[in-house]
């Protein structure tokens, strides 16, 4: 009986320890391994950590997908689906919002921060800098678009379903965030961060896209303001040419160009004023070797616009017309050599040169294929240019030819650096001006006054110096050059059916011919060639020629499905309808209502 | 082989133990003196143990210890005790190391000449308990094979050997009883109804209750329908046993956790799974991966809130207990099983090998983007390889001449896979019971390779329990049981990459090496990356303990008990990588993108559990009364960092200790504790009338302060109507043996539904992609949006019942019907404009409603076949339940999100209306571009897919894509699982029991969406691979196939063209799978005598042996989506043992 006692008072002991032991805060749990709001954003040394997650928001681009320096892209694009009608609010993707979200979720809680001041702003400059980046990015895309600066409540109804406010709004909005980060943004550091310059450069090219937008939509009824715009695109490009970048140049004219692409470390090129550093020991990789023959090619229109060596159009060669691709590199701007597949071109360092395929209209990119010269074979851990001199230089360039206040000068100190380095014979504005170039003024028809030529020139040197760099169809638009989308794209030139040497070695690699079985044009070629012809054929109707057996290749798909560029519609996508069901004061752009 | 002898040496070892223990004491006298009347002869045993250190061993069935005898022994010889004791049987004993064995006295020749003319007559009935005859009851006569049955009036007359004969009279139904037959004569045995079923105690929440006296919906099963299967886990082992006890398997990796569900789909957001107890232990699916299926002994499931609201908070969707096996005799029992089974891969696609037939494919299917995507020059290399397969696979690539061209006809389904990969399980538990102390000890391993070929992946699982009762006083017992439970498994690292995706998108012309022996780049990314590409090992031990008390306060009135559990998981899973090189020409070696690496990740779980309840009850005359009070808290923490580093300084020697390049070392905890009150309250009159009352007021971490705590209530009632007078004539006549009907009502919380932290705003971080200064910083993102007032969901159920059993307990019938509210449903919120720039917060903004039944079939029987009884028994399960949302903002009714009205896993499709066979057609048809595929540019041509413009407006499309207008998109189906069914077969003859097992599913629709290459083949991309159903395609020649004109991205994306639900494609996924086949057999015991053994039974099984269903593919109906590990047949053999 005595043992049955002390069990009692030990189950007693037990479930009152028990019961203890339930203290009232036994249900709090403390996250220990992530932090809150209210822990974080205490220091400057929280917003660089915070800031370091904006860097995937703004990154390098190797293609001009989609424009008409593209003959064909297999993968579709957006814009390209769009011309050819087939995009609707309903099936259209974009208007999403989550990066103007963390950016503003920083800026709305910098109360606590405590520390230097000037650390601070150049916190919340790079915060801004990449709220112009966002805004930016909208504008092109939609036009007038809601302006937001704090982060919305679920409440937050008047916001949440407001409309759209004005372009003007919008764009001054950015040009403000531009200014306040070149302002307060450090002007020293890596160039794999953000620095004052890169500030001054997107505010260079965004004050230009706005100007010369505003100028050639009269449509907006904006174009007073135009030249506010200019003019400051004019002084931050100005900036930026003081601050000591140099356009890199060892006289070694195309291989220079190419090292801007192909180098696996940029770190002291002074070109650079913003770049995306790739590297083999972090295991960090780009997929540059994809821009060669996989989805796209380059178009002819492209390949026309690179002058001869000595400064002359192509387009005004005797033939030029006529030329087969083996020919068409003879005495061309050094440029095009390292931007399209020359003939003799292989893959690997020493390889055997690859043969062109008509099927993409002949001329494959090269610019970002990167050889490692130790494995020979393509690399990917090259480092990409995101903000680069050359742009300054063709930003200011332009902006001031726009002005009408460009010299001869100006024209020295931008467009013939850049020629000077790729070892293309200087621009004249005097000889540009005199006798503008007919089929750039054809291009662009709203170009006129007395800096026409010249200024269609300045767009062909932007072109060719920023080709495949993704400034084109961005600046078509704002160009309202949109109808240059509608002509269908060409490749290279077909004299006849027959055989055709692509690699330069004088013998015939491939062969165009009108179906199987109908190989009477190869005769006359040994066997041993004619085995190794790599054949192709018209029945296929992956291709055509312009003049049925002769001519330009051209693509079945723009007859089946024509391009057309419906102004202004097509300089803005469409909202998804859902958004517009969600917020009924939500309006389409300006076409798609 | 040398595993199985371990464990038989290891078995030795410990039987040798056990015997030891048994003759401990000692003692020099070999006399007794004993005077007493009337005791019996097992108290004449233990005085012989007490005073002689002898110890007695005797077989239950020979000796009647319970006989009395007059002891009169004065410093008697053993032999003149044992005389005594024996006295009058036929039997005899030897003297073996101090232990007295007592065993039959042999009969020589003359004694069984003897016995055959002794041999008697008997006569006589067998009835039941209210004396009506029984006929054809079986009657074996004891230590024969000699069986008779009573004729149609219950009688029965035949000879039997001796007069020591024993019959054996069994009915089904009724308890077997045992008859001495002393004497020629007429017999009359009366046998009392197996009240089994009634009188069986159903495990519920915190105790037992005689099924009887169920008011809840609760159903169980015993170990016997686990046993003899080669079963990987009890998940897959319990799948399709329970109705509406919803068990799905997402693949055939060996360490896959099945997913559980009760009664139907649950809640649209967090977990809705049911809580899982093992002896009163939470484990959740993936935990109950590593228990051993032979430890359990019995599985109940409280389906709705009555049975689970014990549970409060932790159980909103249904509670699994399991219990685990004890001691169940005094006898020590010992038994081993172990089988072996060898696993082949399920059903897959088969593939198109041909390379000109492929290439031909190919260029179809990519017109008119990739025009051609092979070019003349390859298609006939091809042509001319198909033609003469001894040409080589690999040719120059005509227009880069740096690279190879392959035209090979690779099956790489068949290259992955290995033909067959082999289970081995041993166990053996031994247990005994006694008055102090019983016991349950329990070993087992089991071991799987995988089918992945070249793999080597092995799974390792090593489990050991202990269980021990210690009976301290008459009224207290203290307990253990302690589980070890190691687990090892090894493979390549890659398989978690996107190997099976890629096995089917690896193109058949492809091929795994180059001539110069190197990898190719498909071979490397497959093959290679598996036997070469690196391995991981993932281990982790469990040791969990439970001490626990049972106090007997006041005798069958007042009990006190309580638990404590402490669990603790250490894993370590460690892994490299190592890209392996390939070749894509004879001087084309890529660069490889990544470098190798190591990483470790080290985990620890701590888990405590506490459980205090007290239980009183009374019986008041025609009143029986019993209250449960109780608390339960429990704590869980995991902490776990992982650290890898790149650059192996050595491929042989993959530590992170010899690795030279950048590393990243994280660390992740989190944590979350509960508490909660319990009671449950019982009443019942003369158990006709019968309440119940559950509540439980339950706090969480996981909720802010001020929002912790819920309580949740429920009350169930249950008639016994079959108790009732006015009951009893329809009794008769329909021959009912009980009927009773239940109801129940109650509430729970839920909170699974949230994770540890979601009520506070946190920022994640991690490192960034870009490279900032040479270096790869960490970065912090912003919290996601929270709403204010997030709190419980809670789930109440409505459940209605009857459970009726008819032919003296032949049939039984268990009907459920319910219907479960889930209301305050966790929900991302109303769709938000995308200004808002995150997702919509969580809230509890939504309900469901969720109806179903269920329904158990239950009929046993004995018959004679041969003139053996057969016995069998067939259980059939079958459920269904439906769910619709009744609250959801989604005012607009967009059909992106949930709204009001919708029924889950509805199918929103067109109507197909075959193919465009012409031009004019496809002209003058409705304009369907709004329902094409990017990829194709919105494109139709002749051949593909005509859809029906619905309302006749001219084109084909969405409308607005909201219910009230969805333009050409209406409901075409429903992909829920719809009526659940089991067939369970099982029977028994002479030593034979056979035991099918099929299991299905009756209604299912499936759209396969976007990109299952699997189910569409070349129709997702150009690139993945043409299946032979893809063959069945339009042509001119063939304008009614099953498949459109080859068109290749036609399927990619889900929501375009193909990817939108049609109904040409909607297929039928409902399914019958012979889940289980087993048969086995039983050695007759008396061979089994001689070696001493008690029971050998040995069996063939085969489990998922063959499937039903009218897929249009190749696909496992439970594997629709193909890209997973392939679920596998396996064949077994196994044996169990008992000493």
């Amino acid at each position: 009986m005595k043992t049955k006692y002390y069990i009692h008072i030990i189950l007693l002991i037990l479930t009152i320890g028990i019961l203890a032991g339930c203290k009232k805060d036994f249900l709090d749990r403390i996250p220990e391994t992530t932090i809150t709001p209210n822990q974080f954003f205490k220091t400057s040394a929280d917003l660089e950590t915070y800031t370091n997650g904006f860097y995937g928001m703004f990154g390098p681009s190797t293609n001009d997908l989609y424009s008409d320096n593209i003959s064909v892209n297999l993968g579709g694009s957006e814009l390209d689906n769009m011309i050819r009608g087939k995009i609707s609010p309903a099936n259209v993707s974009g208007w999403s919002w989550g990066n103007l979200r963390t950016i503003n979720y920083m800026l709305n809680n910098l109360q606590q921060v405590q520390g230097d001041a000037a650390a601070i702003r150049h916190f919340v400059g790079i915060a801004r800098f990449y709220r112009a980046v966002f805004y930016f990015s909208m504008i092109r895309r939609y036009g007038d678009v809601p302006y937001y600066t704090t982060v919305l409540a679920t409440d937050d109804q008047a916001q949440l379903y407001k409309a759209k406010d004005p372009r003007t709004l919008v764009a001054d909005s950015v040009k403000a965030d531009l200014e306040y980060a070149a302002a307060n943004v450090m002007a020293t550091g890596t160039n794999t961060r953000i620095t004052k310059w890169a500030a001054l450069t997107v505010l260079s090219r965004f004050c230009l896209f706005e100007g010369t937008f505003r100028k050639y939509h009269d449509e907006l009824g904006l174009q007073a303001s135009a030249n506010t715009f200019l003019q400051r695109a004019e002084s931050a490009s100005k900036e930026v040419m003081t601050a000591g970048f140099t356009i890199y140049n060892t006289g070694k004219k195309g291989e220079d160009y190419k090292k801007l692409f192909t180098s696996e470390d940029l770190s002291g090129n002074k070109e650079m004023i913003f770049y995306d550093d790739y590297d083999r020991a972090l295991n960090r990789s780009n997929s540059t070797h994809y821009v060669f023959d996989w989805q796209w090619a380059l178009s002819k229109s492209l390949i026309d616009t690179y002058l001869m060596t000595d400064g002359t159009a192509f387009t005004s060669s005797p033939d030029w017309d006529k030329k087969t691709y083996a020919e068409i590199f003879n005495n061309r701007d050094p440029r095009m050599a390292v931007t399209v597949m020359p003939p003799g071109f292989s893959t690997t360092l020493g390889g055997i040169p690859n043969k062109t395929r008509p099927t993409f209209g002949g001329y494959p990119q090269i610019k970002y294929y990167a050889i490692d010269p130790t494995s020979k074979v393509y690399t990917e851990f090259t480092d990409l240019p995101i903000l680069r001199y050359a742009e300054v230089l063709l930003n200011y360039a332009e902006a001031r030819a726009e002005l009408g206040l460009l010299n001869q000068a100006d024209l020295d100190n931008t467009i013939n650096v850049l020629r000077s380095r790729a070892g293309v014979a200087a621009l004249s504005m005097t000889a540009a001006n005199t006798s503008p170039d007919a089929v750039l003024a054809n291009m662009y028809p709203q170009v006129a006054g007395a800096n026409k030529g010249v200024l269609l020139e300045i767009r062909r040197e932007r072109n060719v110096e920023l080709a495949c760099e993704g400034f084109r169809t961005t600046d078509l638009m704002r160009w309202k050059a949109g109808k240059l989308l509608e002509r269908p794209t060409q490749g290279m030139y077909v004299a006849k059916l027959g055989a055709y040497d692509v690699t330069g070695d004088g013998v015939e690699d491939i062969a165009i011919l009108q179906a199987p079985n109908q190989e009477t044009p190869l005769d006359g070629l040994s066997a041993d060639v004619k085995k190794n012809l790599v054949k192709y054929y018209l029945s296929d109707n992956s291709f055509y020629l312009s003049n049925t057996t002769s001519g330009f290749i051209m693509f079945p798909e723009n007859l089946s499905s024509p391009r057309s560029f419906i102004e202004p519609k097509y300089y803005y996508f469409p909202i998804p309808m859902q958004q517009i069901l969600l917020n009924p004061q939500l309006k389409q752009p300006s076409g798609w209502q | 082989m040398t595993k199985f002898l371990l464990v038989m040496k290891l078995i030795i070892v410990l039987m040798v133990t056990g015997l030891l223990q048994v003759s401990a004491t000692t003692s020099n006298a070999q006399s007794l003196s004993l005077v007493k009347k009337n005791i019996t002869v097992k108290q004449v045993f233990r005085e012989i143990r007490k005073q002689t250190g002898y110890n007695v061993l005797w077989e239950a069935d020979k000796l009647q210890v319970g006989k009395t005898i007059d002891a009169t022994f004065s410093r008697a010889s053993l032999e003149e005790v044992m005389g005594k004791c024996l006295e009058g049987k036929n039997l005899t004993y030897t003297v073996e190391e101090k232990t007295i064995i007592i065993k039959a006295r042999p009969l020589s020749l003359l004694d069984k000449l003897i016995n055959f003319f002794q041999s008697l007559e008997i006569t006589g009935k067998v009835v039941d308990e209210k004396g009506i005859t029984l006929p054809n009851a079986s009657i074996l006569i004891k230590g024969t094979k000699t069986y008779h049955k009573t004729d149609e009036n219950g009688n029965f007359k035949f000879s039997v050997p001796n007069e020591g004969a024993i019959l054996v009279v069994s009915y089904l139904g009724y308890k077997t009883q045992e008859v001495p037959v002393s004497k020629t004569g007429q017999f009359t045995i009366t046998l009392q109804p197996d009240q089994s079923d009634l009188e069986d105690v159903v495990v519920v929440g915190y105790g037992t209750q005689k099924r009887a006296n169920l008011t809840g919906s609760v159903d169980a099963i015993t170990s016997k329908q686990l046993e003899n299967r080669p079963i990987a886990n009890l998940g897959s082992g319990l799948q399709g046993l329970i109705p509406n006890l919803n068990i799905s398997i997402a693949n055939g990796r060996p360490n896959t956790a099945p997913d559980f569900n009760v009664r139907g789909f649950t809640s649209i957001y967090g977990s809705g799974a049911p809580l899982i107890l093992v002896d009163n232990v939470p484990f959740s699916a993936t935990e109950l991966l590593t228990l051993n299926p032979a430890d359990i002994e019995s599985v109940s499931v409280l389906k709705d809130a009555a049975a689970s609201a014990i549970y409060g908070a932790r159980a909103p969707f249904g509670v699994v207990l399991m219990v685990t096996k004890s001691a169940k005799s005094n006898k020590l029992n010992v038994s081993l099983n172990s089988y072996t089974a060898y696993r082949t891969v399920g059903k897959l696609p088969e593939l198109v090998t041909d390379p000109y037939e492929v290439l031909k494919l190919k260029n179809e299917a990519a017109f008119p983007l990739y025009n051609p995507a092979y070019s003349a020059t390859l298609v006939e290399a091809a042509r001319l390889r198909s033609l003469d397969p001894s040409r080589p696979d690999v040719i120059a690539d005509p227009t880069d001449p740096n690279k190879w061209f392959y035209i090979g006809s690779t099956d790489w389904l068949k290259e992955a896979y290995e033909s067959s990969a082999p289970t081995y399980n041993v166990g053996v538990n031994i247990s005994k019971k006694a008055d102090q102390l019983s016991y349950y000890l329990s070993a087992n391993y089991y071991k799987q390779k995988g089918m992945i070929r070249g793999a080597d992946e092995n799974n390792n699982i090593y489990n050991l329990r202990g269980k021990v009762d210690l009976n301290i006083t008459k009224w207290l017992t203290i307990s253990n049981n302690t589980m070890l439970t190691s687990t090892l498994y090894e493979a390549p690292t890659f398989i978690d990459g996107n190997y099976f995706w890629n096995i089917n998108r690896t193109n058949v012309t492809d091929i795994p090496r180059n001539p110069d022996g190197s990898w190719t780049s498909a071979g490397a990314s497959l093959l290679g990356a598996v036997q070469e590409g690196g391995r991981k090992s993932l281990s982790a031990n469990t040791v969990q303990t439970t001490f626990s008390f049972d106090a007997a306060l006041i005798k069958n009135i007042w009990s006190l008990k309580g638990d404590a559990t402490l669990r603790r998981v250490s894993s370590l899973n460690k892994s490299y990588e190592i890209p392996v090189p390939y070749k894509t020409g004879p001087n084309l070696a890529p660069p490889l993108t990544t470098s190798t690496s190591a990483t470790d990740q080290n985990g620890n779980v701590k888990y405590n559990v506490i459980n205090l309840y007290t239980q009183a009850q009374k019986q008041f005359g025609n009143h029986f009364i019993s209250g449960l009070v109780g608390f339960n808290q429990e704590q869980y923490r995991t902490n776990s960092f992982s650290a890898s580093r790149k650059q192996l300084i050595s491929n042989g020697l993959p530590s992170l200790n010899l690795a030279t390049g950048d590393q990243t070392v994280t660390e992740s905890i989190s944590e979350w504790a509960v508490q909660g009150l319990f009671y449950r309250l019982n009443y019942n009159f003369k158990e006709r009338y019968l309440l119940e009352f559950n509540g439980r007021y339950d706090g969480s971490s996981r909720f802010a302060p001020g929002r912790r705590w819920v309580f949740v209530p429920s009350a169930s009632a249950g008639w016994m109507i079959s108790q009732e007078k006015f009951f009893a004539p329809v009794k008769e006549s329909l021959s009912i043996d009980m009927f009773k009907v239940r109801g129940s009502y109650g509430i729970l919380g839920n909170q699974a539904s949230v994770n540890e932290y979601d009520y506070l705003e946190k920022m994640g971080s991690g490192k960034t992609s870009q490279i900032l200064g040479g270096s790869q910083p960490t970065y912090v993102n912003p919290p996601a949006a929270i709403s204010s007032n997030f709190s419980w969901e809670k789930v109440s159920t409505v459940n209605l019942g009857a459970d009726i059993s008819f032919f003296k307990n032949r049939l039984e019938i268990n009907f459920d019907r319910y219907t479960r509210f889930t209301k305050n449903m966790l929900v991302p919120g109303k769709p938000l404009p995308a200004v808002f720039g995150t997702s919509s917060p969580t809230a509890n903004a939504a309900d469901l409603k969720t109806k179903g039944w269920e329904l158990k079939l239950g009929w046993r029987d004995q018959l004679t076949l041969g003139g053996s009884p057969l016995t069998y028994n067939v259980v059939v399960g079958i459920s269904d339940s439906r769910s619709y949302i009744t609250r959801f903002d989604n005012p607009n009714k967009l059909l992106s999100n949930y709204y009001e009205g919708m029924e889950i896993g509805e199918i929103w499709g067109l109507e197909a209306e075959g193919f465009f066979q012409n031009a004019d057609e496809l002209k003058n048809h409705a304009n369907q571009t709004a329902v094409g595929t990017d990829d194709q540019r919105y494109q139709y041509f002749v051949g593909d897919m005509k859809f029906k413009d619905r309302n006749n407006d001219g084109k084909v499309d969405f409308g607005n894509k909201t219910v009230d207008n969805s333009g050409d998109y209406y409901k075409l189906g429903n992909n829920r699982n719809r009526l659940p069914y089991s067939i369970d077969l099982s029977g028994t003859w002479k030593g034979f029991d056979l035991r099918v097992f099929v299991q299905g599913v009756g209604k299912r629709d499936w759209y396969a969406g976007g990109s299952n290459i699997y189910f569409w083949g070349i129709y997702a991309q150009p690139w993945t691979n043409v299946t032979v159903q893809n063959l069945d395609h339009w042509s001119p020649e063939t304008p009614n196939a099953y498949f459109p004109r080859i068109k290749a991205y036609a399927a990619e994306d889900t929501g375009e063209e193909l990817g939108i639900p049609n109904t040409r494609f909607l297929q039928d996924a409902s399914y019958l799978r012979v889940k289980n086949i087993t048969l086995g057999y039983t050695l007759p015991k008396n061979w089994l005598k001689k070696a001493k053994l008690e029971n050998v039974h040995f069996y063939v099984s085969g489990e998922n042996l063959f499937e039903h269903s009218n897929l249009k593919v190749k696909l496992d109906p439970e594997g629709l989506d193909g890209n997973i590990y392939p679920f596998q047949r396996t064949y077994s053999f196994g044996v169990n043992f008992n000493f």
